[in-house]
């Protein structure tokens, strides 16, 4: 084969659709498009500077890649970034999120445990989370504790419950498991919400309680460094208690993943993927599935409570609401997925992908009113073709692409350039005139989504989203040749 | 004793709906091993086609692009020989006629989507691991969901009904809305009319055969994937009607109708075991007029509580339900 | 037959049945410290569902299996690996996704002690005995010729390659007793007699005891120290490979089939258990 792709692609041209790392690069960009398209009244002229923007994004993207091949700068730039985000945001709003993002990280790497290593499905996670935060919060509020003790005492409360849940998967295999505990994420809110336990734990409207603030030398640091976006004395207060809280959430976040990281590449790690895999296997290697079923529910249900720690770290307010089955368990199980299941890296790029993808959505509902609603339907979209196409995630992805050298590349354009595949092409002109004509027709911002869209979804999936219309096209085309069909050759992605 | 009665009647009506869903996720979960937390969501969006084909005749129709939010309503009626060709009018709502029109394309809307799913989106992860299938019910779930919000927005609309849905019919020892009666005779009847189809038809027999058996069935000259696709097609068929009877007797149809209705249906089915269709029909019925009697005689509060419990409980204590035969395992 | 003191296995009338199927029935025979045996018999004699027995994977109606003193009946699945017997699957029971040498260190998983909470802080003795582990997976893969390919999934491996990567993470263990079943199956015939010098080679380094299931005669009469035979869940005689080839119910329960194909009726059972008895 002329190509030889590093990941499990068969088509050399993937290497010339960006890969999910240059993503984030591209996301600012498009921020910045419709920004300017805001003003463009002429959908036509958006739609063709729309398709000259996307060019430009990719050959940044292509470039960007090569320069950086190696992961561990990803690492450190990224650490860097996370280090630094108080102060490169403009507002507190997005210190929030980021918080957020730590929250999350903590939860999905817990979620990926049970779900992606053992292959245990939960939908209940988002009942683990909230029961380690009203404890915190009924704990603090109604008896007075201060909050650490009551963090610990929650976190091991939290685990044992989880441990308990894990009890089931013992007798009852993928789908009655996933109904089982959907259960459990349904009856925690019923629970909080009972008329009898109202006085305990604030029933429909809640517990809120003042959050942390930082020690006065930490403050005034925070304060005097504080980005000239927040102007008078007050702002830049609330800016230091918000960049406070952010740090110990985000050094919690880097130590769970450390742990992590370090746990599923141990004989723990390994056991839970023999548990998923291959229980037979595993009992004749000496693992006892049960007790991993349940310790992975239980290390899991520990990440789950502190996530719950660090939401009440975070906002010092809970409320049912706050833990509903959408929000606090089934998006965090897609994005998770969306990340790449059973991988740290997905994970991470799981909880970042769960804050900022309805972030990006609601921006863009501020021009086009109603995309708002269309979140769910994006997230959906990504999960079914992410889980049918591309199971290993996004992660799968910046492992099995993101390998270049200069070298490679010039080859590889220059073997393009020999022996032009029609595919390729064929798949540019298509997403330039669906650009265009979505430019031309229904507004800036769905071509912008248009664009997008061609430009996340690599080419590997696009391919594999039309390899049977693309099986049946050249089989027609062998026909009408008047050649005889070939061999059935191995799938497309081997993933 | 009246209030009990009627109690009992309105369970037994709820219980038929619980029971068709419950039916639809049975059927799937017999033939692909795959319980789709879709379902409800699919019939949410199956009852808002039927909506839509109800409304004046206009852009609305076309499912999907979300014009209507965006531009105004262009509506319009066309006639021939002064007959309206439209199935409803925005004042008078949808004639009898124009309903049994909407209910039968609306249903053959939603049998065409099943099939389309199953073909395109559950075949795909076919044979890989069931926590795949799992997630990717999951994600047409809230696809569907969100699809429903974006297109006909959050405020809940009037579903048309043939009969007065809000006047009750008194049958001396209890009362009962004339929608109630009218859900549960649909019920009923689809119910004998699926029993007919699996007992009697050679389709019908195919399909038993293929979730059976798809080996053998498939040497026996039945085409598997085709009665999977059937399959899933009947599924959101039922749902869909199931969605079009709960409509008219809660505030109208909203994006989150058939949300808590699903539920309900999951402890009906898990009750009766989830590969029992016989299972699924008694669970319905039972899980119905159980939750008629926790809210007359315990609690509104209750009723979902009781019910997810229910759920945990029979999973925790005999997985397969009343009704559904052991799981085998190989080694 | 060996002395029951220096009998490292003893399987003592071992009955198990599936609804009407006995698959074992009354099943008994002792194996040596050191010895190779080998098990023998027709498809479906029960010879994987007496390994699944051993390995508490299935749980016999009736009988007892003694290994080193240690009632086996009264051990957990998950113990045996720990006891000291090590296995290999007809049919591959491998992580596909896993590379060859997690495959191997999976097999490690029994000899290895650290806790879940020192593990994710990775303190040193987990480093250490990490490392400890890997070394010895390491060697076993490089005895068994597969350390080109350890950092491959081992999914994308054929299928020859893949039995070798259970035979190692089997040795990873370090067990006393390997249970092989259907080593041969797949080889080539140059493969088949490289096995069995593997087969004693492996004894020999490893200090093993080898229970071996096979159907290639050959093979298991070549290398085997002693041989039982099971029909259809009798077994037939226990004793050396010549003693077993001469034995008239071996011929007609199980070579006849192979021998001469002009036998029109198999061997009943009954015709077995009168000869036995
Ligand atoms: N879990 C089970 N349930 C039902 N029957 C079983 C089970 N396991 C084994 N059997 C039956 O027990 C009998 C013995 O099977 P076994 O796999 O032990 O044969 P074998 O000697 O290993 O054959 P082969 O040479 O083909 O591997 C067979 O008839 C098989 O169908
Ligand atoms: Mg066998």
């Amino acid at each position: 084969m002329r190509f030889e792709a590093t990941g499990s692609y068969r088509h050399g041209y993937e290497r010339f659709v960006p890969a999910p790392v240059e993503m984030v690069l591209l996301a600012a960009l498009f921020i910045f498009c419709w920004k300017l398209y805001g003003g463009i009244n002429n959908s036509a002229v958006a739609g063709m500077s729309s398709v000259v923007i996307v060019a430009i994004a990719w050959v940044l993207g292509m470039a960007i890649r090569v320069a950086t091949n190696d992961l561990r700068w990803w690492l450190l730039i990224g650490f860097g970034l996370a280090v630094l985000a108080p102060f490169l945001a403009g507002n507190n709003y997005q210190v929030g999120i980021m918080a957020q993002v730590c929250v999350f990280t903590m939860m999905i790497l817990g979620l990926n445990i049970v779900v992606g290593y053992t292959g245990q499905i939960s939908i209940g996670h988002g009942a683990l989370v909230g029961i380690s935060a009203y404890f915190i919060a009924v704990l603090t509020h109604y008896s007075g504790w201060p909050m650490w003790p009551a963090i610990i005492v929650a976190v091991f409360i939290t685990t044992a419950f989880g441990a308990l849940l894990g009890i089931p998967a013992l007798r009852l295999a993928g789908p009655y498991l996933a109904i089982a505990t959907l259960a459990v994420a349904l009856i925690f809110p019923l629970v909080v919400k009972l008329d009898q336990f109202q006085k305990y734990d604030g029933g429909n409207s809640g517990i809120r309680e003042e959050r942390i603030t930082p020690p006065s030398g930490l403050d005034s640091l925070f304060k005097n460094n504080a980005p000239a976006t927040y102007k008078n004395e007050f702002a830049k207060s609330q800016f230091s208690q918000q960049t406070y809280i952010y740090y110990i959430l985000l050094a919690a976040a880097i130590i769970g993943t450390w742990g992590a990281w370090n746990l599923t590449r141990s004989r723990f790690g390994r056991a839970f993927v023999a548990v998923r895999d291959s229980e037979v296997a595993a009992t004749a290697m000496g693992i006892n599935t049960a007790l991993y079923k349940v310790m992975a529910f239980g290390i899991s249900a520990f990440y789950a409570g502190i996530a719950g720690a660090l939401f009440w770290v975070e906002i010092s307010f809970v409320s049912t609401e706050s833990f509903d089955l959408f929000n606090l368990s089934i998006y965090p199980l897609a994005y998770m997925v969306i990340g790449g299941l059973a991988t740290i890296g997905g994970s991470l790029l799981g909880a970042f992908g769960y804050l900022w993808v309805p972030q990006t959505v609601l921006k863009i509902a501020t021009i086009d009113q109603g995309f708002g609603d269309l979140q769910g339907a994006i997230t959906g979209l990504l999960l079914v073709v992410f889980m049918t196409r591309l199971p290993q995630g996004v992660w799968g992805w910046v492992l099995g692409v993101n390998r270049y050298s200069w070298r490679a590349l010039s080859a590889d354009t220059r073997a393009l350039a020999a022996r032009p595949q029609p595919t390729f092409w064929a798949f540019v002109a298509a997403a330039i005139v669906i650009v265009i004509l979505t430019g031309a027709f229904i507004g800036s911002v769905w071509s912008l989504f248009a664009a997008g869209l061609f430009i996340v979804a690599p080419t590997s999936a696009w391919t594999s989203v039309f390899a049977p219309f693309r099986r049946a096209t050249t089989s027609l085309l062998r026909r009408a040749r008047g050649r005889p069909r070939p061999p059935e050759s191995a799938p497309a992605d081997a993933g | 004793m009246e209030v009990f009665f009627s109690q009992l009647a309105n369970g037994l009506s709820t219980g038929a709906l619980y029971a068709l869903l419950a039916l639809a996720l049975v059927f799937i979960f017999r033939s692909t091993d795959i319980v789709n937390f879709a379902q409800g969501e699919m019939a949410t969006f199956g009852t808002y086609l039927g909506w839509s084909l109800s409304r004046p005749l206009s852009l609305s129709w076309i499912p999907l692009l979300g014009i209507d939010r965006h531009i105004n309503v262009i509506s319009w009626n066309p006639q021939i020989f002064g007959a309206s060709l439209s199935l409803g009018t925005p004042n008078e709502g949808v004639t009898r006629m124009g309903y049994i029109v909407v209910f039968i394309v609306t249903v053959a809307i939603s049998f065409a989507i099943g099939a389309f799913i199953e073909r395109f989106i559950i075949r795909p992860s076919e044979g890989k691991n069931l926590l795949n299938a799992v997630i990717v019910t999951l994600g047409l779930f809230i696809l569907f969901n969100s699809l429903s919000l974006y297109r006909y927005g959050p405020t809940p609309q009037v579903y048309p009904s043939p009969v007065k849905a809000a006047t009750a019919v008194d049958f001396g020892i209890f009362k009962m809305s004339q929608q109630a009666l009218f859900s549960f005779c649909v019920g009923v009847v689809l119910m004998l009319l699926v029993y007919w189809f699996f007992q009697r038809t050679k389709l019908g027999l195919g399909m038993r055969a293929a979730a059976l058996n798809p080996r053998a069935s498939e040497l026996m000259g039945i085409n598997t994937g085709r009665m999977l696709t059937l399959g899933w097609a009947l599924a959101a068929a039922i749902g869909c009607v199931a969605g079009m009877m709960v409509a008219p007797q809660v505030a109208g149809i909203s994006p989150s109708l058939m949300l808590t209705i699903l539920l309900y249906a999951f402890a009906a089915a898990v009750l009766g075991g989830l590969d029992s269709a016989l299972g699924a029909v008694i669970g319905g019925l039972a899980v119905g007029i159980g939750q008629a009697m926790v809210v007359q005689y315990v609690g509104s509060q209750w009723s979902d509580l009781i019910a997810f419990g229910l759920i945990i409980a029979v999973l925790m204590v005999k997985p397969t339900g009343l009704f559904g035969s052991p799981v085998l395992e190989k080694v | 037959m060996a002395g029951a003191a220096a009998a490292l296995l003893q399987v003592d009338e071992i009955t198990i049945s599936f609804g009407g199927l006995v698959a074992l029935d009354g099943v008994s025979f002792d194996v040596r410290e050191g010895a190779i045996a080998g098990l023998i018999g027709p498809n479906g004699a029960g010879k994987t569902t007496l390994f699944n027995c051993i390995t508490r994977l299935y749980s016999p109606d009736r009988g007892r299996i003694t290994f080193a003193g240690q009632d086996l009946l009264r051990t957990p699945a998950y113990r045996i690996a720990g006891a000291g017997i090590a296995r290999t699957f007809q049919n591959l029971a491998l992580i596909p996704g896993m590379s060859v040498l997690e495959n191997v260190l999976i097999g490690a998983h029994c000899t290895l002690r650290a806790d879940p909470v020192s593990s994710a802080l990775r303190l040193p003795h987990v480093r250490r005995e990490e490392r400890q582990a890997r070394e010895r997976a390491l060697e076993v893969i490089d005895y068994l010729r597969l350390s080109g390919v350890r950092n491959l999934a081992v999914g994308v491996l054929p299928y020859g390659l893949q039995k070798r990567v259970e035979t190692a993470r089997a040795l990873a263990s370090r067990p006393r007793l390997l249970l092989l079943d259907e080593p041969a199956g797949g080889l080539s015939h140059e493969e088949v007699l490289a096995l069995a010098h593997e087969i004693r080679d492996i004894r020999d380094r490893f200090n093993l005891t080898i229970l071996l299931v096979e159907h290639h005669m050959s093979l298991v009469m070549g290398v085997s120290d002693q041989v039982a035979v099971l029909d259809f869940g009798k077994r037939i005689p226990l004793g050396t490979p010549d003693e077993v080839r001469k034995d008239r119910a071996v011929i007609e329960a199980y070579l006849a089939d192979d021998a001469d194909p002009a036998t029109e009726e198999p061997a009943t059972t009954g015709q077995a258990e009168g000869d036995n008895a």
